[in-house]
């Protein structure tokens, strides 16, 4: 699979997902006409995802309680730790909304993302530099009384320029963080907020009600349920913003996940060195050349089954 | 038979010679008795040649495992979705309960839907059988998962995309 293909592969499922929403406008249903004529690939994809979820035997279901549809499909696996990281042998990759840059629907106003291996520097409105990190996605909403950014996924780096009628905010599902003084970093998860100061300070309101001011040099996270916890921050949180990957004690594990948002297809890691701690300055994009110091400096080996498939064994 | 119909076979070939009692023994490590580890090496080896990238694979051993793996952890996630259904039917009232017959089919289809979305999220699982199984709206499914229509909407993205990765990989 080509990486033209994997990209051509979501926009195609995008579309579907706009098409059955059933509320496309005329203007997206002229441009998804334009997208698919524009590359017979574009059309077979279509052809081929929709003649695939006919084939979904949802009939046999329908008839079923639908508790009993979606209690039995999403029990829990009794097992499911014994694939680890090897169950995505079809990599899923985090979405990229790569569709709204490139045909200008854009499916929210205001809203700014980033794909895999990409990293965007910008100037907004107000003068305020944000720079987004690979696989993630902003929504920017200025007002008279607020300028505020919705983190939707992923992770950004602001340094706020100083306006003091408008307050600059930037909100997750989890809790506002209204900035206080110029420069910290935001990472969303599905499961909680990280916030980085890296200068000055932040007020942050957790959905869950509590408050807290942090100040430059600390990191606080929290969730919707009343979680909040600072601690001091690592010093090289924003390294990804000159493309670099700094980490000191980190498991093998959690430096693939920095790569996988900057590399396309699939990262096997076998649990047997998930667990491997590393220590240095990797290259978020040339990935091939970090797996290559990876595997110098650690006791494993790579393999690429094709170049969209690599596996980290154990060497030997 | 193409060239490359008759090389992938050689290398399976190959491969089977080489590594079926590796691969059966390494079965046998983390198989119980309900699955007979001789089955699971074989399927092993008729699914890798089917492989697209097959000729392009250097060291045969991660790839079979990874399989027999996927093969092991299927055979469980069987018999997950199996107690669960059995579950749910127990707490209905017996004259409601579907045909043994019924029930296979019924249970056949919700394996083949499991593995259809498998690796999805709880939500986009959710969504998509909202979606297709009822004909709910994005704005109806995302009140439901308290979320917006627009993640409702890539939700079905991941989805459909989903499907297409595994349909195109059997």
């Amino acid at each position: 699979m080509s990486h033209n293909d994997h990209r051509a592969i979501d926009e195609a499922a995008q579309w579907l997902a706009l098409l059955m929403s059933g509320y496309a406008s005329q203007d997206e249903q002229r441009a998804f006409a334009a997208w698919r004529d524009s590359h017979p690939r574009h059309a077979e994809l279509i052809a081929r995802m929709g003649g695939g979820l006919a084939q979904v035997p949802l009939d046999t279901l329908r008839s079923v309680p639908r508790q009993t549809v979606l209690g039995t499909v999403n029990a829990p696996s009794t097992r499911r730790r014994f694939l680890g990281k090897s169950l995505s042998v079809v990599g899923l990759g985090a979405l990229t909304w790569s569709l709204g840059r490139l045909y200008g629907f854009i499916p929210e106003a205001g809203q700014l993302q980033t794909g895999t291996g990409e990293r965007r520097s910008l100037t907004l409105d107000d003068g305020s530099a944000l720079t987004l990190n690979a696989q993630s996605r902003v929504v920017v909403r200025f007002d008279s009384t607020q300028r505020l950014v919705l983190l939707r996924c992923g992770e950004l780096l602001v340094d706020v320029a100083r306006d003091p009628r408008r307050p600059f905010v930037v909100e997750t599902e989890h809790g506002r963080m209204q900035a206080l003084g110029t420069r910290f970093l935001v990472q969303r998860s599905d499961d909680r907020t990280r916030l980085v100061m890296l200068h000055s300070e932040v007020e942050i309101t957790t959905h869950s009600g509590l408050r807290r001011v942090v100040k430059a040099g600390d990191a606080a996270s929290f969730d919707k349920h009343g979680y909040l916890s600072v601690e001091p921050a690592s010093g090289y949180d924003d390294a990804w913003a000159d493309g670099l990957l700094e980490v000191r004690e980190s498991t093998l594990d959690d430096v693939v996940e920095h790569l996988r948002k900057y590399r396309r297809g699939i990262i096997v890691v076998s649990p047997r060195v998930a667990g491997l701690r590393i220590t240095g300055l990797y290259f978020l994009d040339d990935s091939d050349r970090t797996l290559k110091l990876l595997e110098r400096s650690l006791p494993l080996s790579i393999h690429y089954y094709s170049p969209y498939w690599v596996s980290i064994e154990p060497r030997g | 038979m193409d060239i490359d119909h008759i090389s992938r076979n050689q290398v399976i070939d190959r491969w089977f010679r080489q590594e079926y009692r590796w691969l059966r023994a390494w079965v046998r490590k983390d198989t119980d008795c309900s699955h007979s580890a001789e089955d699971i090496a074989s399927e092993t080896f008729s699914q890798a040649l089917m492989l697209k990238d097959l000729l392009a694979v250097r060291a045969p051993r991660p790839l079979l495992s990874t399989i027999a793996r996927r093969l092991m952890y299927e055979g469980w996630r069987r018999r997950d979705l199996e107690r669960a259904y059995m579950a749910r039917l127990s707490a209905q009232a017996e004259g409601l309960h579907p045909s043994p017959e019924e029930q296979h089919l019924i249970l056949e289809a919700l394996y083949a839907v499991d593995r259809l979305l498998d690796g999805l999220s709880r939500n986009a699982r959710t969504a998509f059988l909202y979606h297709q199984l009822d004909g709910m709206t994005y704005p109806e499914i995302g009140r439901l998962l308290g979320v917006s229509p627009t993640r409702v909407q890539q939700y079905m993205a991941q989805a459909i995309k989903r499907i297409y990765m595994v349909m195109e990989q059997a």
